[in-house]
C-alpha cells in the first residue's frame, strides 16, 4: 500500500484523483511479515502503545530539528486551491499554512485564523470574523481581502487573469465542493460575508476540508508560474526554498507565529522540520529504528505492527488509531457490467473474505468496515445495523448464479491495482477469493497515471480505493451527490441513462435515498436529524452494495522516544456554532499538529 | 546489468570486446582462456539447465502446476519441508516451483522471442548493409549508432510505457481509453526488448558479412551471375550465422536479465503470465523475514540461466573463431 | 591526425543531431495524445487550446527545430504540474545529473580498485589455479542481474542489519553520511562491470608480457612486481580506456532501476518518475541529454585512444 501512495503523491499535479487520498483495500502490505492469528472484531479502538508514558506532566522545551517521514512526495506543490491534496501533502500543508477552522474531538469546528463563523436563520449567509494581527511568512496582514480573494480561488470565481488572459487560478475539486457559493464579500477588514446559494448548515467544515482549506498569502495566490512552490502561509513553520521532489522538503521555525500554548510559550516549539518522503516500507521501519527519523504518519500495516512490538520493548513510541479515518474499500462502476447489476455486487461483497484477507495481507490490524462512516463520524453504524453482507461463500456462488441467469452472461471482470508488488499480491488475494465463488476475475495493473486516469474517465470495472476520511460526513457530499434524476426505485441493473452527472462520483451511481439525505445533512444543525439522514445514507449503501466497504484505515504515528507533542496541543479559543468540544480532533487521517511538536534533549 | 552494447564506433584495432567481455583472439602462452574451444563438462551442463528449463517452461501448463495458488491455506512452506513443494510455498500458498516454471515460461518467451526478433531484423539490415555497401551501409550503419546512443534500459522503459498503457482518445467531449490485449502487451514486451538487441545483431551481422562478402566463392558465384539475394540468402548468411548465434544467445540473458529490472519499476509482464523478474520484485522484502528463499530462489533461476547462455555463447564463439575485433 | 579528430568531431555533431531527432519523434509518435494527460481531469474543452499554447498542433520539424533551439540554450521543457503552472525540466536536471554522476563515478572506482590487481594477478598467474578460480569468479559476477543484487544489499547490510543507511542522504547535509549512502548502490553497479574489465586486463597483460620490452626489463633484474605495474600494465591503460567507454550504456541503464531500488534522487529515479507522471517534455530532454552524453563520451574515449596510443594513430592516418 505504501509503494502506491508514493506514487499517487507524485502523480499529485496531474488532476482530480490526487483529491482522493486513495489507496484501497487491495493495495495492502504484503510480505508476509508473519502470521497474526487472530482477528480482533471488537469496536474501533484508539491503540495507544503499552509504555507511552502520559505527556501531560511534562514541560515542552523549545528548539532542536525533527524528521518526520512520509509515505509520499507532493511533486505537485502547494498552490492549495489546485493542489487537491493527499494525506502526506496534508501533513505538511499543516506545518506552513492554517486553515480558518479546525475541528475538534466531539465532531464540531473550532475557530483558528477565524474568531467565528456565524449563520444567518436559514443558513443562506455566514459571517466569518478573522483574529486579528495574524501576519503571513512575507509579512503582510491576514485580512478579509485575501480570505476573500482564497475562498473565490477556491471555488473557481477569482477574476485575475495571467498575461496570456487565461484564469490565474484553475481549481478542479473544490469547484464541485463549494458550488453552493453565490458570492463573497469582504466586509471591512476582518470581516468575510459569505452568501450560498441553497442553506447550508455544515459549512464551517468545509473551511477545514480535512486540512486542504489553508489561506495563501496574496503574493502566492497571485503568482503565474510559482504558486506551487513558492508557499506563503500563515503557520508555525516558514518554507524557505529547501524542496526537493521525491526527497524531502524542510520547513524552519515562524517566530512571529501567532498561537501560545498554555504556558504561554511561543509556539512552534521545533526550529525545523524535515519532512522526508520515504516509499519503501524496509525503509521505513530501518529509519526509525536507527534514529535516523524521529516520527512518521503512516497507515501502513506491514510498518506499524513491527512498530507496535518495538512499542511494547519501549524502544519508541506509537499513537495508532483508526477513530475518524478514512476507508479501505473497492469502488466499482456502475455505469458498466458486470457492477451495474445488484447481483454481481453481491456476490463480490460475500465472496471478499475480509477476516482472511486482513489476517494475511494486514498483519490482522484492521478492523472491518460497517459502512462509509468509520466510528466516530455522524452515521456511524455497527455492521450488525448497516446489515453490509460478509464473507459467505455460499451466498457468493448463488449470487454468481443469478447473475449469469439473469444476464445470460459469465460474471467476468477485471480487479485494478497498482502496480507495486505489495498492491498486485493483495490483488492476487482477491482474485483468488473471486475464482473460489465462481466469478473469471484477472487483475489489472496500472502505473500511477494511469490507475488515476482509469477512475476519472470510467475505464474500469473494480478497483482498491481509499477516501472519505471522516470529520463531518457532509464532506462526502461532492463525492456522492448527483443532480441529474435518479431512477425512483433501483431495478436490478443500475439504468446506464440514470449514471451520475458529478464528475467525481466515479462509480456513477445515483441513488435517489441518498441525494435526499444528502441535501437534508447540510440543511439543518439539529445533531438527531443530521444523525438521521447520514445513517440513511449508511443504510442504503450497505443495501445497494454502490461500493464495497472493506476496512478502516489505521494511522498511526510512530516516534523515537524524545519526540513529544503528538496530538495533544490544545486547539486555538475561539468559538462557532458548531464547536461542541475543546481538545483537538482525534483521527491521524491528516496527520498531525506540527506546532505542537518537541523533543526532548 | 550486463549490456549488449559495443561502441558506436568501433573500438582500436587489437582490442575485442564483445558484449562487456573481453577476449582474446591469440593465447600466446597457450593458455587456455575463459571460453574454452572444446564441449566440455561445462557446456553440457550450460546446455543440459537450458533444455530442462525450456522443456519445463513448455510443459508446464500440461503437468497440472498451476500458477495460483490455493488463497485460503497461506501455507508459507520453506523448501524440502514437504515432498510434494520442494521449493517451498509463497505467502499466498502459492507452489514456487510451479511459479518458478511459469516464469521461466515468460522470461524465455520474453528472451527468445525479442531476440529472433533483433535476429530477423538486425540481421536482415545487417546483411543488406555489409553486402550493399555505400548508402545503404551509410543509412543503416546511422540508424544503428543512434539506436546505440540511448541507453537500453531507458529506451525499452519509455516504449513499454508508451505502448502498454491504455491510449486515451476523445470521444465528443470526454475520454476514452482504449484498452491494451495482454497479447498487445506481451508484443510490446519483446519488441521494446528487442530494439534493445536488434542494433548489435545488425552491427555484427555486417561486419562478418564485409569479411564474407571478399571470399572466392561468393566472388565466384556472383561471377557466374548469381542475383545478390540469392548470394546475401545462400552464401553468405550461413557463414554469417554462428556469429549471429554466438551473440544472440548473450542477448538472451541480457534481455532476460532486463524484463527483471522492468518488473522492479513495475511494468513487467501482467497477470496472469508471471515472470522471473516479477517474483524477484514482488518478494523484495521477504527477505528481512523468514521467507528469504522465496527471493532467492528466482534469483538462482536467472543467474543460472544467464550464465549458461554466456557459456555457451563463448563456446559457440570460440569454436567457429567469430572475430569480435570486426564488430 | 588532425583530420581524424575533425571528422571524429564531425559525426558528433551528425549522431548527436539525429539522437536528439530521435528523441524527439520518440515521444512524438507514441499512440496516445501526450495532450489529454496534461489538463486535469480531461478537461476536453481546454485541450485545444493547451495544445495550441504548446505549439503541437504545428508541423513536426517546425516543432521539432523550434524545441532543439530550446534545448541548445538550456530550455529543456516543463515539468507540468496540473493547472498551477510548470517548473523548468532543466532545474530537475541540473539537481539529479551530478549525483548520477557521482553515483556512477563511485561504481567505476569500485570497478578499478578491484578489477586491476585481480587481472594482473590473473595475467601473472595465467594457467595456475588461482588464475582459473578468478576467471571463473568473473565470468559468474556478469550472470548475477544488478537490480536482485541491489534488492539483496538494501534488504540485508541496510534494512535487516543496518551497517549501512538505507536512505539516500545529501552530501550537503551530512557528508560521511552522503558516502555511506552511496556504497550500497555503488556496489551494485559496480559488480556486473568488474569481470568485464578483469578479463579484458588479463588477457591484454599476458600479450603484454610476451613482448620484448618486458623481457628486457626482466633481463635487467627489475622484480617482477616493478615489471608488472611499471611495465606492463601501462600499455593496458587504453584497453581499460575502451571498456569504460563500452561499459558506460550499461552503466546509465544500471543506474535507473539501482537508483530507483535505493531512491536516490539522480537522473535514474528522475527519468522513471518522468515516464510515470507522463512528463513528456521533460522525457525528450532527459533521453536527449543521456544520449548526447554517452555519445560524446564514447567519442572523447575514441580521440584520446588515438592521441594516446601512435600504432592507432597512423592505422586511422591510413584509413
Amino acid at each position: 500500500m505504501t509503494r502506491y501512495r508514493a506514487h499517487v503523491g507524485r502523480q499529485l499535479p496531474k488532476a482530480v484523483a490526487a483529491i482522493v487520498t486513495f489507496g484501497l483495500v487491495a493495495a495492502a502490505c504484503g510480505g508476509g511479515s508473519g502470521t497474526a492469528t487472530s482477528t480482533n472484531n471488537g469496536p474501533a479502538t484508539t491503540q495507544g502503545a503499552s509504555g507511552q508514558v502520559d505527556e501531560s506532566s511534562l514541560t515542552p522545551v523549545s528548539g532542536g530539528s525533527a524528521t518526520m517521514a512520509l509515505e509520499a512526495d507532493t511533486t505537485g506543490g502547494w498552490c492549495l486551491v489546485e493542489a487537491q491534496l493527499a494525506a502526506a501533502g496534508i501533513q505538511v500543508a499543516r506545518a506552513i499554512y492554517d486553515t480558518l477552522m479546525v475541528p475538534d474531538d466531539k465532531g464540531g469546528y473550532q475557530g483558528s485564523l477565524a474568531t467565528s463563523v456565524t449563520p444567518n436563520a436559514d443558513f443562506k449567509t455566514w459571517t466569518i470574523k478573522l483574529r486579528s494581527g495574524i501576519k503571513f511568512h512575507d509579512g503582510t496582514a491576514l485580512d478579509a481581502t485575501v480570505v476573500k480573494n482564497n475562498l473565490d480561488a477556491y471555488r473557481g470565481a477569482y477574476t485575475k487573469k495571467k498575461a496570456n488572459g487565461d484564469n490565474l487560478r484553475n481549481p478542479l475539486l473544490f469547484i464541485f465542493v463549494f458550488s453552493n457559493i453565490k458570492d463573497v464579500q469582504a466586509a471591512g477588514t476582518d470581516t468575510v460575508v459569505v452568501n450560498m446559494n441553497k442553506p447550508w448548515s455544515t459549512f464551517p467544515s468545509h473551511l477545514y476540508q480535512y486540512g486542504r482549506l489553508g489561506i495563501m498569502a496574496q503574493a502566492q495566490l497571485d503568482s503565474p508560474d510559482h504558486c506551487f512552490d513558492k508557499m506563503i502561509g500563515t503557520g508555525p513553520f516558514m518554507f524557505n526554498g529547501d524542496w526537493t521532489p521525491n526527497n524531502h522538503l524542510t520547513v524552519v521555525k515562524n517566530p512571529n507565529y501567532w498561537r501560545k500554548d498554555k504556558n504561554g510559550k511561543q509556539l512552534p516549539y521545533l526550529d525545523k522540520l524535515t519532512f522526508k518522503t520515504v516509499l519503501e516500507t524496509s525503509s521505513l521501519i530501518a529509519g526509525m529504528r536507527s534514529g535516523s527519523l524521529d516520527l512518521a504518519v503512516t497507515d501502513n500495516t506491514l510498518a506499524i505492527k513491527p512498530f507496535q512490538d518495538d512499542a511494547k520493548s519501549n524502544k519508541l513510541k506509537i499513537l495508532a488509531t483508526d477513530k475518524d479515518t478514512e476507508i479501505n474499500y473497492t469502488i466499482l462502476n456502475e455505469k458498466t457490467e458486470p457492477f451495474n447489476n445488484i447481483n454481481a455486487r453481491k456476490a463480490f461483497a460475500y465472496a471478499f473474505n475480509r477476516d482472511q484477507y486482513n489476517v494475511e495481507r494486514q498483519n490482522g490490524l484492521l478492523q472491518k468496515a460497517s459502512g462509509p462512516f468509520a466510528p466516530g463520524v455522524l452515521g456511524y453504524l455497527p455492521a450488525s445495523e448497516t446489515k453490509l453482507p460478509d464473507y459467505n461463500l455460499a451466498m457468493a456462488k448463488t449470487y454468481v448464479k443469478k447473475y449469469e441467469t439473469e444476464t445470460g452472461q459469465k460474471l467476468k471482470f477485471q480487479y485494478g491495482a497498482p502496480n507495486d508488488s505489495d498492491s498486485q499480491k493483495s490483488a492476487l488475494v482477491v482474485k483468488g477469493f473471486m475464482q473460489a465463488a465462481g466469478m473469471d476475475v484477472s487483475v489489472r495493473q496500472a502505473d500511477q497515471s494511469q490507475y488515476i486516469n482509469d477512475a476519472i474517465s470510467g475505464n474500469f470495472q473494480a478497483q482498491g480505493w481509499r477516501n472519505h476520511p471522516g470529520f463531518d460526513p457532509d464532506d462526502q457530499y461532492v463525492w456522492w451527490h448527483c443532480d441529474a434524476p435518479a431512477p425512483a426505485t433501483q431495478p436490478s441493473t443500475f439504468p446506464a441513462a440514470n449514471a451520475c452527472d458529478n464528475l467525481v462520483n466515479f462509480s456513477k451511481f445515483n441513488d435517489a435515498v441518498i441525494n435526499k439525505n444528502l441535501d437534508d445533512g447540510r440543511t439543518t444543525t439539529d445533531p438527531t436529524a443530521r444523525k438521521t439522514a447520514y445513517e440513511n445514507i449508511n443504510k442504503e449503501f450497505a443495501a445497494q452494495l454502490w461500493e464495497l466497504w472493506g476496512y478502516y484505515a489505521l494511522w498511526s504515528v510512530p516516534s523515537s522516544l524524545q519526540m513529544h507533542g503528538i496530538a495533544n496541543l490544545a486547539l486555538p479559543t475561539a468559538t462557532s456554532v458548531n464547536a461542541v468540544g475543546e481538545k483537538p480532533f482525534e483521527g491521524l487521517s491528516s496527520g498531525v499538529d506540527p506546532a505542537g511538536l518537541w523533543k526532548s534533549k | 546489468m550486463q549490456e549488449l552494447s559495443p561502441n558506436p564506433d568501433s573500438p582500436g584495432p587489437g582490442t575485442t570486446v564483445v558484449a562487456g567481455i573481453a577476449s582474446t583472439g591469440a593465447e600466446p602462452l597457450g593458455v587456455e582462456a575463459s571460453p574454452p574451444k572444446r564441449f566440455g563438462i561445462g557446456a553440457w551442463l550450460a546446455l543440459g539447465w537450458l533444455v530442462a528449463i525450456i522443456v519445463a517452461g513448455i510443459l508446464v501448463p500440461f503437468i497440472g502446476l498451476k500458477n495460483t495458488g490455493d488463497y485460503f491455506s497461506f501455507a508459507k512452506l520453506a523448501p524440502f519441508k514437504n515432498g510434494s513443494h520442494i521449493l517451498g510455498v509463497d505467502d499466498l500458498g502459492r507452489d514456487q516451483l510451479a511459479l518458478l516454471l511459469w516464469g521461466a515460461r515468460s522470461s524465455l518467451t520474453l528472451g527468445f522471442g525479442s531476440v529472433a526478433f533483433g535476429m530477423l531484423v538486425g540481421g536482415f539490415f545487417g546483411l543488406v548493409a555489409g553486402y550493399v555497401g555505400r548508402w545503404a551501409d551509410t543509412v543503416i550503419t546511422g540508424v544503428f549508432n543512434v539506436m546505440l546512443a540511448v541507453p537500453q534500459l531507458v529506451l525499452a522503459l519509455a516504449l513499454v510505457t508508451a505502448l502498454s498503457n491504455d491510449q486515451p482518445h476523445i470521444v465528443g467531449t470526454s475520454v476514452q481509453f482504449s484498452p491494451v490485449t495482454p497479447v498487445r502487451r506481451l508484443v510490446v514486451l519483446i519488441i521494446a526488448l528487442a530494439v534493445v538487441s536488434t542494433p548489435v545483431l545488425g552491427r555484427i551481422t555486417r561486419a562478418n558479412t564485409i569479411a564474407w562478402s571478399q571470399r572466392e566463392f561468393v566472388l565466384a558465384a556472383r561471377a557466374q551471375g548469381a542475383g545478390a539475394f540469392r548470394v546475401m540468402f545462400r552464401e553468405v548468411l550461413p557463414n554469417v550465422l554462428p556469429a549471429m548465434f554466438s551473440i544472440g544467445l548473450l542477448g538472451i540473458g541480457v534481455v532476460i536479465v532486463a524484463e527483471g529490472g522492468l518488473a522492479v519499476l513495475g511494468i513487467g509482464v501482467h497477470d496472469p503470465s508471471i515472470s522471473w523478474g516479477v517474483l524477484i520484485a514482488s518478494n523484495r522484502a521477504a527477505i528481512s523475514t523468514n521467507l528469504g528463499y522465496l527471493l532467492f530462489e528466482p534469483v538462482v533461476f536467472i543467474f543460472l540461466t544467464v550464465l549458461s547462455l554466456n557459456y555457451l555463447g563463448d563456446v559457440v564463439r570460440a569454436r567457429f573463431d567469430v572475430r569480435e575485433s570486426s564488430l | 591526425m588532425w583530420l581524424y579528430v575533425l571528422r571524429r568531431l564531425g559525426s558528433l555533431v551528425v549522431v548527436t543531431f539525429l539522437v536528439s531527432l530521435f528523441s524527439f519523434a520518440l515521444i512524438k509518435f507514441i499512440p496516445g495524445d501526450p495532450v489529454i494527460s496534461m489538463v486535469g481531469f480531461f478537461d476536453v474543452k481546454r485541450i485545444g487550446a493547451l495544445r495550441h499554447q504548446l505549439g503541437y498542433d504545428r508541423n513536426f520539424w517546425v516543432q521539432y527545430f523550434d524545441w532543439l533551439k530550446g534545448f541548445l540554450h538550456g530550455d529543456f521543457g516543463q515539468i507540468f504540474h496540473g493547472p498551477s503552472g510548470g517548473s523548468p525540466a532543466y532545474d530537475a536536471i541540473k539537481h539529479a545529473l551530478p549525483i548520477s554522476l557521482e553515483l556512477m563515478a563511485f561504481a567505476m572506482v569500485i570497478t578499478i580498485i578491484v578489477a586491476i590487481p585481480l587481472g594482473v594477478l590473473s595475467a601473472y598467474r595465467a594457467g595456475t589455479w588461482l588464475d582459473k578460480v578468478l576467471s571463473t569468479s568473473a565470468f559468474g559476477l556478469i550472470a548475477i542481474p544488478d537490480f536482485a543484487l541491489g534488492i539483496i544489499l538494501l534488504q540485508i547490510v541496510a534494512v535487516k542489519y543496518r551497517w549501512l543507511p538505507s536512505s539516500f542522504t545529501y552530501f550537503g547535509a551530512n557528508h560521511v553520511e552522503h558516502i555511506k549512502s552511496m556504497i550500497l548502490p555503488a556496489i551494485a553497479l559496480a559488480v556486473g562491470q568488474i569481470s568485464g574489465y578483469m578479463r579484458l586486463l588479463r588477457s591484454d597483460m599476458i600479450q603484454t608480457l610476451q613482448e620484448d620490452f618486458v623481457a628486457m626489463a626482466r633481463a635487467k633484474g627489475m622484480t617482477d612486481r616493478r615489471v608488472l605495474w611499471r611495465h606492463a600494465l601501462r600499455p593496458s591503460s587504453l584497453t581499460l580506456l575502451t571498456v569504460a567507454g563500452l561499459n558506460i550504456g550499461a552503466l546509465v541503464g544500471g543506474t535507473v532501476v539501482v537508483e530507483v531500488i535505493f531512491q536516490i534522487p539522480g537522473m535514474g529515479t528522475e527519468i522513471f518518475s518522468a515516464i510515470t507522471q507522463r512528463q513528456y517534455q521533460e522525457i525528450q530532454s532527459l533521453v536527449a541529454v543521456i544520449a548526447i552524453g554517452y555519445v560524446a563520451v564514447n567519442i572523447f574515449i575514441d580521440l584520446l585512444y588515438t592521441v594516446l596510443d601512435p600504432r592507432v594513430r597512423s592505422a586511422r592516418a591510413l584509413a
